[in-house]
């Protein structure tokens, strides 16, 4: 099937659409994403001797692994949505110039 | 860092908390010894250790199926003996209870209620594991719970929040039935007085 995608209405409705950045509804807890999740991403060593319990309960681990494959799933369709445009051929249109 | 790793990062801090909750958190430290780092490689170490953290007295066995026919086997299973003093207790009270009661440990509204905790606990995600409740009640056993797993359970990290809700479950029956026990025995209702029996002599 032939896809044409008309950058200029494209454009048009991109400026028309009010922007709304996707939110995750439940609340993270700072302790685990400020503290114990940068070390884990610098992949420094981190022990339980070293985690301040008082700091989360016990489902809060539970929403950050939520928080992150909702993360993922919006980076997924994001990067589905970026190879499909790409994936459409330019081609030229004649337009009409009045000088 | 990739999904597993946080994926196990969780499970552990979870798992830690859950027992951190109950005063079981040293029990797990001293099993793990120094492999306590929060890593995927650990997850499984301490998922196993978090099992036998729970209740006071836990055996973990390996069990090789049985054949049951000639080309048939029972599927081989690990089998978790779990045992606590607060199980002994609650059956203790529980016996003392039915006995001022009179009734059976079937008609023992609190028996009955850890039952049902028990079976709510035990509802896991993974289907291939099952259980048997104990209660003490047939003739030289004591209260504890058995675990079967097979071989494709894998909701090891579910196991310690369910022996904790367990526990709970106990502690709670423990203060309810000693508030029962200490209340003064009912009234004992007198029997209506017989007519005393008039001798008649023999004619």
């Amino acid at each position: 099937m032939r896809k044409v995608l008309d950058l200029g209405e494209l454009h048009k409705q991109l400026r028309q659409t009010e922007e709304h950045e996707p939110h995750f509804d439940e609340e993270l807890n700072p302790y685990l994403l400020d503290t114990v999740l940068p070390q884990l991403e610098g992949e420094e060593p981190i022990r339980l001797e070293q985690i301040d319990f008082d700091q989360f309960d016990e489902e809060d681990p539970f929403t950050i692994l939520d928080y992150y494959y909702w993360r993922e799933n919006l980076c997924n369709t994001m990067r589905h949505i970026n190879r499909r445009i790409s994936d459409i051929l330019p081609s030229c249109v004649k337009t009409r110039a009045f000088l | 860092m990739d999904e597993d790793t946080l994926n196990a990062a969780m499970r552990i801090l979870n798992m830690a908390k859950v027992l951190e909750s109950h005063g079981k958190l040293n029990r797990l430290m001293d099993m793990l010894g120094d492999c306590t780092e929060i890593t995927w490689d650990n997850q499984c170490m301490v998922e196993r250790f978090a099992c036998e953290s729970v209740f006071q007295n836990t055996k973990c066995y390996e069990q090789c199926g049985k054949q049951v026919s000639h080309h048939a086997y029972e599927p081989d299973r690990e089998v978790y003996v779990l045992r606590d003093p607060l199980l002994d207790r609650f059956h203790a009270l529980c016996r003392e209870y039915e006995s001022r009661r009179g009734i059976t440990r079937i008609e023992n509204p609190y028996a009955r209620e850890l039952e049902d905790a028990v079976h709510s606990a035990m509802r896991l995600s993974n289907y291939n594991f099952d259980y048997l409740w104990v209660d003490g009640s047939e003739a030289r056993k004591s209260p504890k719970l058995l675990l079967f797993l097979f071989e494709e359970f894998y909701s090891f990290d579910e196991i310690p929040k369910a022996l904790c809700d367990i526990l709970d479950a106990c502690q709670s029956g423990i203060r309810e039935l000693e508030q029962e026990l200490k209340k003064p025995a009912g009234k004992v209702i007198a029997l209506p007085s017989q007519p005393a029996l008039k001798q008649k002599e023999a004619a």
